[in-house]
């Protein structure tokens, strides 16, 4: 598999010859992927990134952010038969981003999971375009809010007329840990009527039911949240078993 | 003795649920309570695993001579209480094998053998039947109603407790099921014969194969009666007003023929 990983601002392309070619200037990343790849993404530094993922191609990102010192701009370009699984595991303070998903080609297919343990106000833009037919969508946010912190999420789904047999599918929550007031606003702008288009949004506390019941066998309440915090980030995630193990210790580790 | 309940009142939102209640049960028997609905047998077994939607109005309980009024839901777990679920819930995202390594890793104090754990786990799973790959799967999310039963056995099986409370693990287990979670248990207290156990349920039928020391019928937050597994047949042939009715008329009739 060609690999290539961003870790601040630096580059480091695994001998991934022309599968991959990456483009840096003025605080712009550009990663065009050929072949199928995954992209490795780190605290990187860089305002914008622009990914483009080719015919034909499956592309994997990971990206851990912990640092959030900036606000960030993505756009994902996906071109015909292409399928992008976009993995973002954030444990950050004050941050903005702004994402734009183009599903430009033909049966294109993009998974978004975005998994963020907020510890102060941050604020995410999604917006995905649906710009040829038979495309899909799976767009997961999944937030939890600690102390007085708070999540927006904005996602807009875009579906313009014409693009039939198109698949748009959002699932927004956020847990509150705190007292912090977050907000999700799941909008869908859609022009068409032979498409499939769903958006469920909720706010809310872990289940008291479920930590009595983790609690009936013996685990106490503080590690219950932590084993309700794992499954919720962690769940809708796509990544290898070792990848999963560090996350779970980063988890464990967030305060309550 | 291994469950005291002394004089127990217990309420929730002001409205008294258990009154007076008392109940003793030594190492090693099996007792049975059956009840109509709302006659308060769920919310004994919760009162006694401690959870705090339930208020202790007056009364104590007693887990080998340990009070435990004060003792939080998860300390009174690891004493060795134990609650099978009437209504398991569906955990999305913590996976069966995440959430009892973590139980056992606690209940051993964070020592845990992953290889013995996983030959523990095949052992079980295979005595009740179940797919292993149930051990991957969220916590009884898209479980059958049988299925959930079924892990909640699972999870006693490997936590080994000292008591085990039923609370209608009959309901929603067919035959099959029903002789084969009826198995475990028996098989579970001959290996442990100082287990108390405690089953709770409307349904004579889980008693063809569990065979109780007591039953109890409880009615309106008490025990009304108390007797041995005719007592169960009855209730099974006549219902609960009859026998509860048939009872006071013989204790009316008592009183007649003393004076």
């Amino acid at each position: 598999m060609n690999k290539i990983e961003v870790v601040s601002d630096n580059v480091i392309l695994n001998d991934v010859k022309d599968s991959i070619t990456t483009y840096s200037d003025n605080g712009i990343l550009i990663i065009n992927c050929k072949k199928d790849s995954e992209v490795l993404l780190i605290n990187n530094v860089y305002k914008e990134i622009v990914i483009e993922v080719s015919n034909d191609v499956v592309l994997n990102i990971l990206e851990i952010k912990n640092d959030s010192n900036n606000i960030l701009n993505y756009k994902y370009i996906l071109n015909d038969n292409s399928k992008a699984i976009i993995n973002k595991f954030y444990y950050l303070n004050k941050y903005n981003e702004n994402i734009d998903i183009n599903l430009n080609g033909y049966a294109s297919d993009v998974i978004f999971n975005l998994s963020v343990a907020s510890f102060d106000n941050q604020k995410y833009n999604i917006n995905v375009y649906h710009n040829n037919k038979k495309t899909v969508s799976n767009i997961f946010n999944h937030g939890v809010t600690f102390d007085n912190s708070s999540i927006d999420f904005t996602i807009n789904g875009t579906i313009k007329k014409g693009m039939k047999d198109s698949i748009l599918n959002q699932d927004n929550k956020i847990m509150v840990m705190g007292n912090g007031k977050s907000v999700i606003n799941p909008n869908l702008f859609v022009d068409d009527d032979l498409i499939e288009a769903r958006h469920g949004a909720s706010i809310g506390k872990f289940s008291e039911d479920e930590i009595f019941y983790l609690e009936t066998r013996g685990i106490p309440r503080d590690i219950g949240y932590q084993l309700l915090m794992k499954g919720f980030l962690l769940n809708t995630l796509v990544v290898n078993v070792e990848t999963l193990k560090e996350l779970e210790t980063i988890v464990e580790k967030l305060r309550r | 003795m291994l469950l005291k309940i002394e004089n127990l009142s217990v309420s929730i939102d002001g409205k008294k649920i258990l009154n007076d209640y008392n109940l003793q049960i030594n190492s090693g028997e099996t007792h049975v309570i059956m009840g109509p609905n709302g006659s308060g047998k769920s919310t004994l077994s919760k009162t006694i695993m401690g959870d705090n939607h339930y208020d202790i109005t007056n009364g104590n309980i007693y887990f080998n001579n340990q009070k435990i009024n004060d003792l939080k839901t998860d300390e009174r777990a690891r004493l060795g209480i134990f609650l099978a679920m009437q209504s398991p819930m569906e955990i999305e995202g913590v996976s069966n094998a995440d959430f009892l390594r973590t139980a056992l890793s606690i209940k051993n104090s964070g020592d845990i053998n992953l290889y013995e754990f996983a030959k523990k786990v095949e052992k079980a799973f295979s005595s009740l039947n179940m797919d292993k790959n149930m051990i991957h799967r969220s916590l009884n999310v898209g479980f059958s109603g049988g299925e959930r039963k079924k892990n909640e056995i699972l999870q006693m099986l490997m936590l080994e407790p000292k008591l085990i409370i039923l609370d209608e693990i009959d309901s929603g287990l067919d035959i099959d099921s029903l002789k084969i979670v009826a198995d475990n248990i028996n098989a579970y207290k001959n290996a442990n014969p100082n287990t108390g156990v405690l089953i709770i349920t409307h349904h004579y039928r889980l008693l063809d194969y569990i065979k109780p020391d007591y039953v109890h019928i409880m009615t309106c937050g008490k025990i009304t009666k108390t007797g041995d597994y005719q007592l169960a047949l009855e209730l099974e042939n006549h219902g609960f007003n009859v026998v509860n009715k048939l009872d006071k008329q013989s204790a009316i009739k008592e009183n007649t023929d003393h004076e």
